[in-house]
């Protein structure tokens, strides 16, 4: 059942989300939403209407994409997942979705995925399977496949009281339409060791491709070689051409803005050592 | 693939070149595959309108090699692309 209830607005990682049709109050229960409310008058990124409790929901139910339909000449796709099922029109910026139940882990669902979504069509964020640490008020994000020590890099970093940890798994990096300087976005969500630093924009100092290793190095590869390694961590929950040329474009605008090194470390924070080397030897 | 065959391209991938590097998506099994400047060349090449032998000819001109060598390479590298659905024949 629909309500009118006024329209709210969330950061959402490098995008701002209008989002009218909320029936339910966020602000209790759990659910880290809440915290990336902003001001309503903030100029919106992308628009969604929301129905909630048409769907049957379980709060027991685990997050996950059943269905993805793309049409290409109306730029529109559908996303029926678990807990939730949407209509994106991209062209128009507007989701239409139909929420399980008064649920707030939905909307953060359709939010994150929506603004994966918006920001590739916008050529304004890339979402990264990557963790993100704040070092002295700058941003620095590990990238990495599966088991490369992206969380430990940042963990480790943080129990050494060398970094506060960003993000542990989805680092949103952004604003690349614009001349000013690139930083790292958070999104509202828990992680998997319960850590999650709130609503956080840091300048981006660096972006490292972790190999772990004997010794604790920076490399520099070619500008190919770094857009293949960040295509290869962006998060994209709809893999079609719509979005993976733009991902390719905004893998080259990032890197030509803020180089990938890759980072081999030993596990421990004395691989910091080697990456502030590397910064003065670029300066 | 055979020297008689002629590949095309699959429109169905998202192309996007960097630099001397072409990239290459495949919407349907999420891989992202790359290719340096000669394999660059043969994805160039592979239109429709040549076959396999042609294509080795064009590299042997464009890039000083043997025959030998540039029809060893194509039916190599145009033989994966097919098994990949980048290109069809």
């Amino acid at each position: 059942m629909n309500h009118p209830v006024e329209p709210r607005c969330f950061r959402v990682g490098a995008l701002v989300a209008e989002v009218r049709g909320l029936s339910f109050p966020l602000e209790a229960g759990s659910g880290w939403l809440p915290q990336f409310a902003t001001n309503v008058d903030a100029p919106a990124d992308f628009s969604v209407d929301v129905s909630c409790g048409d769907l049957p929901g379980s709060a027991l139910r685990s997050s996950g994409v059943r269905a993805v339909r793309v049409d290409r000449s109306q730029r529109t796709i559908w996303l029926d997942m678990n807990e939730l099922v949407a209509r994106l029109r991209l062209a128009d910026r507007h989701v239409d979705a139909r929420l399980g139940g008064s649920w707030v882990y939905s909307l953060e669902t359709l939010l994150k995925n929506a603004a994966q979504i918006f920001g590739l069509e916008l050529r304004k964020a890339l979402y990264l399977h990557a963790s993100s640490v704040d070092r002295a008020g700058l941003a620095y994000v590990f990238l990495g496949r599966s088991e490369a020590g992206k969380s430990t890099a940042a963990l480790i970093s943080r129990e050494a009281g060398l970094a506060r940890v960003l993000r542990e798994e989805m680092t949103a990096v952004g604003d690349l339409s614009r001349a000013e300087p690139v930083r790292v976005f958070t999104l509202p969500s828990v992680e998997e060791h319960g850590l999650s630093a709130g609503p956080a924009a840091v300048p981006l100092r660096g972006l490292y491709w972790l190999q772990q290793d004997s010794v604790d190095s920076v490399n520099r590869i070619s500008v190919p070689e770094q857009v293949r390694r960040l295509a290869m961590a962006t998060s994209i929950c709809v893999r079609d051409e719509m979005l993976m040329i733009p991902a390719l474009e905004l893998a080259e605008q990032l890197v030509r803005r803020v180089p990938v090194r890759v980072l081999r470390f030993r596990k421990s924070a004395e691989f910091w050592k080697a990456i502030d080397e590397d910064l003065v030897s670029d300066a | 693939m055979k020297l008689t065959d002629t590949p095309v391209r699959n429109d169905d991938n998202a192309v996007r070149k960097i630099e001397d590097t072409v990239f290459v998506m495949n919407p349907d099994t999420s891989e992202l595959h790359s290719f340096n400047e000669v394999g660059c060349r043969m994805w160039e090449l592979a239109d429709g309108s040549r076959t396999v032998a042609a294509i080795a000819e064009a590299i042997v001109e464009e890039f000083a090699v043997d025959a030998q060598t540039a029809q060893t390479d194509a039916l190599e590298f145009l033989g994966e692309l097919n098994s990949k659905d980048l290109v069809r024949v």
